[in-house]
């Protein structure tokens, strides 16, 4: 009896702040705007979504948002693997003080820490002053980086980093220490032992840590206009401008639907492919 | 020796992106950025939710509402940030005994969206820009001013100081009251034009307008505000075209020369045109606002950054106050809104916020107190040109821009 009670406050909260919003937005995709009211008229048009599908501008966002997200989430792993490695190893007291370290970005606005970028990659900026220190690059013969791709990536890389290291370090540290010797005992090279060992049961933070630096790269839409000078259109941009100064609630609900079908899809081939991997291992 | 000096520079740098991030004091007409620095970015959903499908039309049959004249205690101001200083607000508090609350929004989209959703309500006193005024009063959103001559609810209305407005602000186009029955609905607070600044030390050559931003020769020596209407705007004015128009042709014209520009442009930004002077960038479109704050920054003088009035034309914004529907006190804000146009109070509003004022006794005091804000102001004949434009509401014609801008970007 107590069971239906409890859960109550949760169902209400699931409802009104998730089901009933989700619900709104794929009504307003089907509807008509007008200007001078923000919420369109309902009805059943599919407008929105033949713009989407037939103008090759979204096309365009598209493939660029999913090659975005893509590389953003295998650079994270790249990079993030070995850091997490490297702090499951540390012991006591070095382990927390690396696991902060990692958190610490978290202290600092997202915004300030993405418009610092600027503050390296300038063409007069921290990297190039340094480059003309070492004598690698002459004054005046800067490297350009600020508003290209490479800033971009740097910047979402950088933001985006943590959320991979967490998950990884604590599936890494779940593994015992013993396996690593069993492997050894049994003549495994390190390359074997972390291939057959290491990676396989390290599978669930890879999963997490994927899904949670990409799932909110699909919306990215700051780092792009900061770094890469808002010179090209992302998804998120779009659905953000169509919302905001576009005031077109239709194409910006039909632009999130499209996105949101995306993501479901591929989230649930991956976690497919995930599973059978990890029963294998 | 050097050494330390570049690294305080880059100290002084990160301080001010803080500083602009967080306190927003940079230029205040921005439509993505603004919300993200305040930190207020609007989430499609919380938007979606806030509203409750209000349908609203315009009302034809507007009436003066009447006055009641019980002085409130306090009344809440809804503006920009940075918009008004504390001297100008205890000024007030000291001569009628109002205190004045500010609040904030990001920008005039979240105002239009926020009051849609009735989240107007509690407020006094708002600032909208130029087409803002126009759709908030198609939409209902704002209520009729009490003003001599404009169906004022007694012979005097409530706003004497209106008289002292420049002509040219009083009957603006997107708050005709032949268009709305004879009523006024917003008084002019502080305008501004758009314009290009220019680093004559990094770029010794003569810029005189738009098509200027067009020559291959200064390829990546040119920024450009990240706005669709300023930046549409600017290549409209570049083929002589009005900047509200509503030809799509010409519009598609502006589009693809936007898209032929884009390879010369370094970075599409209306966060920090101000930095970009200051750092050297040779050609900077920017507001007049951003002009202001490069020279108090003291890094450049008049000397080395000119404020270019293109000669194809002239991009005016203004920003307006207007009382949203149900105010606390209808008195009070009459009272304030009064108080804000008086020469005296305009001054050194003007003085510190960095724009110009519209009332025209303000101005020599303004330029008494800050020889800055009015260093590259239009002169009264460049006013009366007319290329000089302000931007106004273009109804449902503003999808077709929001469509080209996508198209600009994605191209």
């Amino acid at each position: 009896m107590a069971g239906p009670v409890l859960v109550s406050p949760m169902a209400f909260w699931m409802v009104a702040f998730f089901l009933v919003p989700l619900l709104l937005i794929v009504l307003y995709s089907f509807g008509t705007q007008h200007t001078y009211q923000s919420t369109p008229s309902l009805g059943f048009k599919l407008d929105a979504y033949r713009r989407i599908f037939t103008e090759s501008e979204y096309r365009h966002a598209f493939v660029l948002t999913a090659q975005m997200v893509v590389a953003n989430t295998v650079g994270c792993l790249l990079i993030g693997f070995p850091l997490a490695y490297f702090i499951s190893l540390k012991s006591g007291k070095r382990k927390t003080l690396f696991v902060l370290l990692v958190m610490m970005p978290f202290w600092t606005s997202f915004l300030i820490r993405t418009f610092a970028w600027k503050i390296i990659l300038d063409d007069g900026g921290l990297l190039n002053n340094w480059l003309v220190d070492l004598h690698m690059r002459t004054r005046g013969n800067p490297i350009h980086l600020m508003y290209t791709n490479k800033a971009v990536y740097a910047g979402l890389i950088y933001d985006y980093l943590p959320f991979m290291v967490l998950p990884l370090f604590v599936s890494i540290e779940k593994i015992h220490r013993s396996l690593f010797e069993a492997s050894k005992d049994l003549g495994a090279g390190k390359w074997t032992t972390f291939r057959r060992v290491t990676l396989p049961l390290s599978l669930p933070g890879i999963f997490a840590g994927s899904l949670l630096v990409a799932i909110p790269t699909t919306g990215e839409f700051v780092i792009p206009v900061i770094l890469g000078g808002g010179k090209v259109v992302v998804w998120g941009w779009l659905i953000e401008e169509a919302f905001h100064a576009g005031h077109n609630w239709v194409l910006g609900a039909a632009l999130s639907n499209v996105l949101l079908v995306f993501m479901v899809i591929v989230i649930a081939l991956y976690a497919r492919a995930m599973t059978s991997e990890e029963a294998y291992a | 020796m050097k050494k330390q000096v570049s690294e305080k520079v880059r100290e002084k740098d990160l301080l001010e992106i803080v500083d602009e991030v967080a306190k927003g004091r940079i230029s205040r007409r921005q439509f993505l950025e603004r919300g993200l620095a305040m930190g207020l970015s609007v989430s499609a959903v919380g938007t979606v939710l806030a509203a409750c499908g209000k349908k609203v039309n315009k009302n034809t049959s507007e009436t003066m509402p009447s006055m009641d004249q019980t002085k409130p205690k306090s009344i809440n101001l809804w503006n920009w940030a940075d918009y008004m200083d504390n001297a100008t607000k205890k000024n007030f508090t000291a001569k009628y005994g109002i205190q004045v609350k500010e609040s904030y929004f990001d920008d005039n989209e979240a105002l239009r969206t926020k009051l849609m959703a009735g989240g107007g309500a509690g407020y006094d006193v708002m600032v909208p820009s130029d087409y803002m005024v126009h759709i908030l009063i198609m939409s209902n959103l704002v209520e009729p001013l009490d003003i001599k001559g404009y169906n004022s609810s007694t012979p005097e209305g409530f706003i004497p100081n209106f008289e002292g407005v420049g002509p040219s602000f009083k009957n603006p186009v997107y708050d005709d009251p032949k268009e709305f029955g004879g009523f006024h609905h917003s008084v002019p607070y502080a305008w501004g034009t758009t314009g290009i600044g220019h680093r004559t030390d990094v770029l010794p050559a003569q810029i005189t307008g738009w098509a200027d931003l067009w020559n291959p020769a200064y390829s990546q020596k040119i920024d450009m505000l990240n706005d669709e209407r300023e930046d549409l705007g600017a290549a409209l004015k570049k083929n002589g075209h009005s900047l509200n128009t509503k030809v799509q042709s010409e519009l598609d014209t502006a589009m693809h020369d936007l898209i032929k520009q884009k390879p010369y442009v370094r970075t599409y930004d209306s966060i920090s045109p101000k930095s970009a002077m200051i750092k050297g960038m040779a050609l900077t479109h920017c507001w007049t606002g951003d002009v202001v704050l490069a020279l108090w920054s003291g890094a450049v003088t008049t000397k080395n950054l000119e404020f270019v009035l293109p000669i194809e034309g002239i991009p005016v914004f203004v920003d307006n106050l207007c009382i949203p529907p149900n105010p606390n006190s209808r008195y009070g804000a009459h009272l304030f809104i009064n108080y804000l146009l008086d020469p005296a109070v305009q001054a050194p509003l003007q003085a510190w916020i960095g724009y110009f004022s519209p009332v025209p006794a303000a101005v020599p005091m303004v330029k008494k107190l800050d020889s800055n804000v009015y260093a590259f102001a239009p002169t009264e004949a460049q006013l009366a040109l007319k290329t000089t434009e302000v931007y106004n509401d273009l109804g449902d014609f503003a999808q077709a821009y929001a469509t080209a801008w996508v198209t600009v970007k994605g191209a």
